[in-house]
């Protein structure tokens, strides 16, 4: 069993606080170099300010698996074993959800996960009409109705095979 | 410490799911789509639009998509090669995809492909010794012919005209290269004449016969065969010319310094042909055994050699064997660093199957559907335009 000292708390936007593994934690840029800047104090709290709790429980799940996995499969395999998690753990996301995470992600700065959740709203999006995406991104159309025509005309092959649901 | 993080606070606690993803995410998520699905969001807003645009995003998508390419396969149907069709085939999706070649009613022959490179593939469209090109991004749909090349046969017969499209990092250009032997009169060597394309300057350039009489004057490079782009270099398999006869040499051309170069070969039994690769980064060839002619008589041997040449230390570049491959028929190219594409014709068909040579796992394709040939090339989706100039944020 790890000792207390390999252990951190990460504080959520509401206060809400997580016991991590120092392992899983160092993942996260953000958290290593906070930690890095007070080494020597016992005072191992850190907070994560603008992430929410569930975002916080999302990003430790991912990583606490990663780390988990990459132990177990030393000689090899782990990279399969990881997608297999990955798509399970992508699953139980909403999509709207996506995007908070991606924003918490980038805020910890933490290189794996926020490659899989990019591809994740790329992947959920890629077949999606312009509306959609307007709405699914809180975008304001800055087009007047003339400009965006224009640009329809002139790629109208990228306009078919689109679907809503 | 940690106090000094207060101050993003209240300006991003609102980082929720309501509010609009800062533009270096978007565009992070962006270049992980088919070029089709970034051209339809352009009139998402004209932030995006000015962003799918940018010469940056351009090259992020690229790499993006780099590392999934597809295979480009020109088939026929007859000998002829008049029934051909252009198909696509993704070795991730396993997806195959017919495609439509916009310019294809006003072809007074069926294009050839000289080369593929970064989206782009160049074809030569013309009667012989390819004359006319067209530059083509199969994505975006655009194309658009090249200007005539410079080098004629107004006053000396052609005898063999080779060329090769490549991409060079270092000046950051595709270049379209024409290589012209004229028909060597009694006793003399062929003489050689160089022209290069620039995509960059949209020009052709002639390059001095003087640098090019020194290096391949007394070669020729066989008409119709494809040049290989490895690292910024464009490689033929071509053949010395004169009173040595018959020794096949790799000839390269650096698209960076415009320079021509000749490496020996190997040396291999006679009747053993030659297949340039591009073996992750590295020069590389195949040798395999050439297919009977005549049907009906024994087969030989199906064995492939390949071959890595290596240049690292100054002193010692040689070639290495790196592996021998048996059963899969004849190499055609080399997709993703390291997966042979191999290609067995049977009686009416053609079975293709990629051979990965570092995890030695074997994949089969599709079939072309061809009962003649077909020509394979590796393929990424792109949004490198097809004219630099549009490359540019409008």
């Amino acid at each position: 069993m790890a000792s207390t000292d390999d252990k951190v708390i990460l504080k959520s936007s509401e206060g809400e606080c997580f016991e991590v593994d120092m392992a899983v934690a160092s993942h996260l840029q953000i958290v290593k170099s906070v930690l890095e800047d007070c080494e020597g104090s016992s005072d191992k709290v850190v907070s994560l300010f603008i992430v929410e709790a569930k975002y916080v429980a999302m990003i430790i799940e991912y990583y606490k698996n990663y780390v988990e996995l990459k132990e177990k499969h030393e000689e090899g395999g782990f990279e399969e074993k990881l997608k297999e998690f990955e798509k399970q753990f992508l699953e139980q996301i909403d999509k709207k959800e996506l995007k908070g995470l991606v924003m918490a992600v980038n805020y910890l700065n933490a290189p794996a996960l926020f490659d899989v959740v990019c591809t994740a709203i790329a992947k959920h999006i890629e077949n999606k009409s312009v509306e959609y995406v307007r709405e699914y991104f809180g975008i304001v159309n800055d087009f007047t109705a003339e400009e965006e025509a224009q640009i329809r005309e002139e790629h109208r092959w990228a306009y078919d095979g689109v679907n809503d649901d | 410490m940690r106090n000094n993080k207060r101050r993003s606070r209240e300006t991003m606690t609102e980082g929720n799911e309501s509010s609009p993803l800062p533009l270096a995410i978007i565009k992070d998520i962006l270049s992980r789509m088919p070029v089709k699905t970034v051209t339809r969001f352009q009139s998402v807003s004209k932030p995006w639009s000015a962003l799918i645009k940018s010469p940056d995003f351009v090259a992020t998508h690229l790499r993006q998509s780099s590392r999934d390419p597809s295979l480009l396969i020109r088939r026929f149907h007859n000998p002829t090669g008049s029934n051909f069709a252009m198909i696509s085939f993704n070795m991730r999706t396993a997806i195959l995809r017919d495609i439509r070649i916009p310019f294809l009613n006003s072809l007074f022959r069926l294009p050839k492909i000289v080369g593929s490179s970064n989206g782009l593939v160049c074809f030569d469209i013309s009667h012989c010794h390819a004359s006319a090109f067209v530059l083509w991004n199969i994505s975006t749909t655009q194309f658009k012919a090249i200007p005539n090349p410079q080098i004629n046969d107004a006053r000396r017969p052609f005898w063999m005209v080779a060329s090769g499209f490549g991409y060079n990092r270092e000046v950051d250009d595709y270049k379209l290269v024409r290589v012209v032997n004229f028909h060597p009169t009694e006793d003399e060597l062929p003489v050689v004449r160089v022209e290069v394309y620039s995509w960059s300057t949209g020009s052709w350039k002639v390059i001095d016969h003087r640098s090019t009489d020194d290096t391949i004057g007394s070669c020729v490079i066989t008409e119709g065969v494809q040049a290989v782009n490895v690292n910024g270099c464009l490689y033929w398999l071509g053949v010395v010319a004169g009173k040595l006869a018959d020794g096949k040499i790799v000839v390269s051309f650096d698209m960076g310094t415009e320079e021509f170069k000749l490496t020996a070969i190997p040396d291999f039994v006679n009747g053993v042909c030659v297949k340039i690769l591009d073996l992750d980064g590295s020069l590389a060839l195949a040798l395999y055994p050439s297919m009977p002619v005549l049907p009906g008589r024994a087969r030989p041997v199906d064995r492939t050699e390949i071959w890595v040449y290596l240049n690292s230390a100054v002193e010692n570049k040689r070639w290495a064997k790196v592996t021998n491959i048996s059963g899969f028929g004849c190499p055609v190219g080399i997709l993703r660093g390291s997966e042979l594409i191999m290609k067995r014709v049977d009686t009416h068909c053609i079975s293709l199957s990629s051979l990965d040579l570092i995890s030695d796992t074997v994949k089969r394709l599709p079939a072309c559907g061809s009962e003649y040939s077909c020509d394979i090339c590796s393929y990424v989706d792109s949004l490198v335009p097809v004219d630099s100039e549009i490359g540019g944020p409008n």
